[in-house]
């Protein structure tokens, strides 16, 4: 067995063994855990709010992620965030504006709102169009193009980006900022997450997209093991370098 | 008796997508030419044909449910709704003619769209990406006046250090220095934490899929 699968071995093991221990842990705990402030998160159900009471869409990118290619992961996280949004509006007839860049995850996007209607009883109130797949090019600046003039022509409320972004992330930020609205931002890449820093009065870090969950439902004790199982791999994997360096001396 | 449906439901997908997940992982670790392999790469070939059905509904959903609508209804935009049907329908003739070698004269044997792409895609994204610098500079404007914090005086500092180390002119190369060294290392420092996050964040995500512990096939509130 070659070392590298050795070692994803070891980590999807010791990644198993921190959910099921740290499951049982916080079911006997029976209190969430305190997690440390992250404003992108905090200020999430305020643009949702905003967006009903002036009944207009609130916009949610997932540019630039794909599933089944190397960002499927990154996809199913990023659909775990636009239910959690969706969830708190699906009981009004307001909808968000989804726009994506795979034709995959367009219908992974329509799932995912038709379940936050469906949760609510409300049907009804659910559109498929209401998700648009836009197409990207080699650095998705066509993407940031269309985004730019959709907020202008449909006087979208506020944008929460998530998802691979460049620098076309600037073009998205600098039409929100015009237009006094709120801009969320994260990438998985540096150069957009460094714009989304710039641009976001309240950015989401790239890693901390995966623990949404946790965030937006937080007196939910199993969307908590998130936060732990990342904190628990983190922590693991910096005694690991350290331990490393030193053997290697 | 909804209940136990739902109860039901999400314990015969969980099953299904567990089973699935854990098949495939295991192919792609196994001997080529076993079974193992052989049903892992079935499984990846499945998800290529469904993706690129994905790629019809998408430009499906994007002329007809958008543009088209929009067109018809007179909707604010219908005019760039207009254009972009127009150039969509275009570039389906174009690539058609291409496909079926149709073009005669000095263009007999040329390939059209590839071309056109050069020319319109990559030309106006360079274009726009040359306006992505003074945004980033109007960003960092916006940081400072809204609050001065240390770590928005640190981007500024990097973003002026950055600027200024690109600047051709004699006694500047102290900056171009220091512009190289914060490449070097704090830069790549930086992009291997946030790729070790992502990384380690994307093992959370598999493990709850593969323990069944994920929203996206089970009906819970």
């Amino acid at each position: 067995m070659s070392n590298e699968v050795a070692y994803f071995w070891l980590l999807l093991t010791l990644a198993f063994v921190v959910s099921t221990l740290g499951g049982v842990m916080l079911r006997r705990r029976k209190r969430p855990l305190v997690l440390r402030t992250i404003r992108g998160y905090q200020i999430l159900p305020l643009l949702v709010d905003e967006a009903i009471e002036s009944d207009r869409q609130l916009h949610v990118g997932l540019g630039g992620i794909e599933l089944g290619k190397a960002t499927t992961l990154v996809s199913l996280a990023a659909l775990t965030l636009l239910y959690e949004v969706n969830r708190r509006q699906a009981f009004t007839s307001s909808t968000p504006l989804v726009t994506t860049t795979d034709g995959i995850l367009l219908t992974g996007a329509q799932d995912m709102l038709r379940r936050a209607y469906a949760t609510e009883n409300n049907l009804s109130a659910y559109h498929a169009d209401t998700v648009v797949w836009l197409p990207t090019g080699e650095r998705s600046l066509a993407y940031g193009a269309a985004i730019s003039a959709i907020n202008y022509i449909d006087r979208l409320s506020n944008n929460i980006m998530v998802g691979s972004y460049g620098a076309e992330l600037a073009l998205i930020g600098d039409v929100a900022t015009r237009r006094d609205a709120v801009f969320v931002g994260q990438s998985i890449d540096l150069v957009g997450q460094a714009v989304a820093f710039a641009h976001a009065e309240t950015p989401i870090l790239t890693e901390e997209l995966f623990v949404s969950e946790a965030y937006t439902r937080p007196d939910d004790l199993r969307s908590q093991i998130q936060p732990l199982m990342l904190d628990v791999l983190r922590w693991a994997l910096v005694i690991a370098i350290i331990l490393i360096a030193i053997v290697e001396r | 008796m909804n209940r136990r449906h739902s109860i039901i439901g999400n314990a015969l997908s969980a099953a299904f997508v567990s089973g699935v997940a854990f098949i495939t992982i295991l192919g792609l670790f196994a001997e080529v030419d076993t079974s193992l392999a052989l049903i892992a790469e079935g499984f990846l070939q499945i998800v290529t044909v469904v993706a690129a059905f994905g790629v019809l509904i998408g430009v499906l959903n994007l002329l007809i449910f958008v543009h088209l609508r929009r067109l018809l209804e007179g909707k604010r935009g219908a005019l760039y709704s207009f254009a972009l049907l127009l150039s969509a329908i275009l570039i389906i003739g174009v690539y058609s003619a291409d496909r079926s070698e149709l073009w005669t004269g000095d263009l007999a044997g040329e390939q059209l769209s590839p071309r056109l792409y050069q020319v319109t895609q990559t030309t106006i994204e360079s274009a726009i990406a040359g306006l992505v610098l003074f945004s980033l500079v109007y960003g960092a404007f916006r940081l400072m006046r809204r609050q001065v914090k240390w770590d928005y005086l640190l981007f500024l500092s990097a973003m002026v250090i950055a600027l200024v180390g690109w600047l051709p002119l004699d006694g500047l190369e102290a900056f171009a220095d220091l512009r190289d060294w914060l490449l070097r290392i704090p830069v790549t420092g930086g992009i291997r934490g946030l790729l070790i996050g992502v990384g380690l964040g994307s093992v959370v995500v598999g493990i709850r899929v593969l323990l069944a512990q994920e929203r996206f096939y089970q009906r819970r509130p």
